[in-house]
């Protein structure tokens, strides 16, 4: 039976690197395309998640099982994005047909108004407000619990889920008014 | 149409944060109302959408970040004299503090400096008298000299405790 993420890191705690190399293995894929919804950027994205993992290595003592591993791992990710917001050296220039990434259909399937009506989506996304997107992101892309999310954001669970409500409603009305027009 | 009120809770229905009592009753809700069935349906469209949006890193990508990765872990080694940096940096950082905190090591004002009783002990009393205000000293000069078999202000030791006639000679000098 495969180790748990507890598990490996409690092994990396104690200097199995190759125990650290599993667990980057096994958290890369998902965080990679969080960080690329988050910052619009698959370059950014790449250097933010080997940054997220380099620093959960020196932060392993300190993991307190109070979440998943892979929770505390988005955890780390979303303050390197916020300090790397903080730097200014935010690059928002989500493509769909950069190299680094693949939509989750096969593109034969996807005819050119698929692709426009993804771009618009992504272009009303990025138009949300930033607390917004974030939630709605981790709910979305990531499958976080709202109990999940209000730990990684230092949040009231009811915050979460108003917050929530509030980014699908103001999604869908943005939708709308690019319909309308 | 005018929005229904269960609306918030058929979100938290297609999230799966519901307990399975609500939950029931939110489905039963769901069987009789048009608005949060369009709703449901309204939000599975999203979700569908925001997901495919959602890009799939290539095993390049991936290759590239465990390589990157791989490469700058420190050493075990490494990571041995890190941490015993850190214990000494703590060590000498509680000892700085202990040290800055022993009121051995630390002059405490409430204490005479040694220079202020070292004057007042060689009978120097202006030196020891220099910052006080003259109604006070006027006040112990009084006590002093009115007490029975007092001593001179400054010469408060019993060692330097002045004539009893010198307390006459004062008084007849003003």
């Amino acid at each position: 039976m495969d180790p748990t993420d507890r598990e490996l890191l409690d092994l990396a705690a104690n200097g199995q690197t190759t125990a650290f190399t599993t667990l980057v293995e096994r958290h890369a894929a998902h965080l990679h395309r969080l960080a690329t919804m988050m910052t619009g950027n698959t370059a950014d994205a790449q250097d933010l998640v080997q940054e997220t993992f380099l620093a959960a290595y020196q932060q392993l003592r300190r993991f307190e099982a109070r979440s998943s591993v892979r929770t505390w791992l988005i955890a780390i990710l979303l303050k390197q994005i916020a300090s790397h917001h903080r730097r200014g050296s935010y690059r928002r220039t989500l493509s769909l047909d950069s190299p680094a990434v693949t939509t989750a259909e096969p593109t034969a399937a996807a005819s050119t108004s698929q692709s426009d009506a993804k771009l618009d989506l992504a272009q009303l996304l990025d138009q949300l407000d930033p607390d917004h997107r974030q939630v709605l992101i981790l709910r979305e892309i990531q499958g976080l619990s709202y109990d999940e999310i209000a730990q990684l954001l230092a949040l009231p669970r009811g915050t979460v889920e108003s917050r929530l409500f509030r980014a699908r409603q103001a999604l869908r009305e943005k939708a709308q008014q690019t319909k309308d027009a | 149409m005018t929005p229904c009120p269960q609306i918030p809770r058929v979100h938290a229905f297609y999230d799966g944060e519901l307990p399975a009592e609500q939950a029931a009753l939110v489905q039963a809700h769901l069987r009789t109302c048009a608005i949060c069935s369009e709703e449901l349906r309204s939000l599975q469209n999203l979700s569908q959408q925001i997901r495919d949006l959602a890009p799939q890193s290539d095993t390049q990508t991936l290759a590239a970040i465990r390589m990157h990765v791989h490469r700058n872990l420190p050493s075990p080694m490494l990571r041995t004299a890190w941490r015993l940096t850190a214990a000494a940096a703590v060590v000498m950082a509680l000892c700085i503090t202990k040290i800055s905190l022993d009121p051995n090591t630390t002059p405490s004002r409430a204490t005479p400096s040694s220079w202020e009783e070292a004057a007042t002990l060689a009978g120097e009393p202006q030196l020891a008298l220099a910052n006080t205000d003259e109604s006070q000293q006027a006040q112990w000069m009084i006590d002093e000299l009115s007490a029975p078999g007092s001593a001179a202000p400054g010469n408060i030791t019993p060692a330097n405790a002045l004539p009893e006639n010198a307390a006459t000679d004062r008084r007849s000098t003003r």
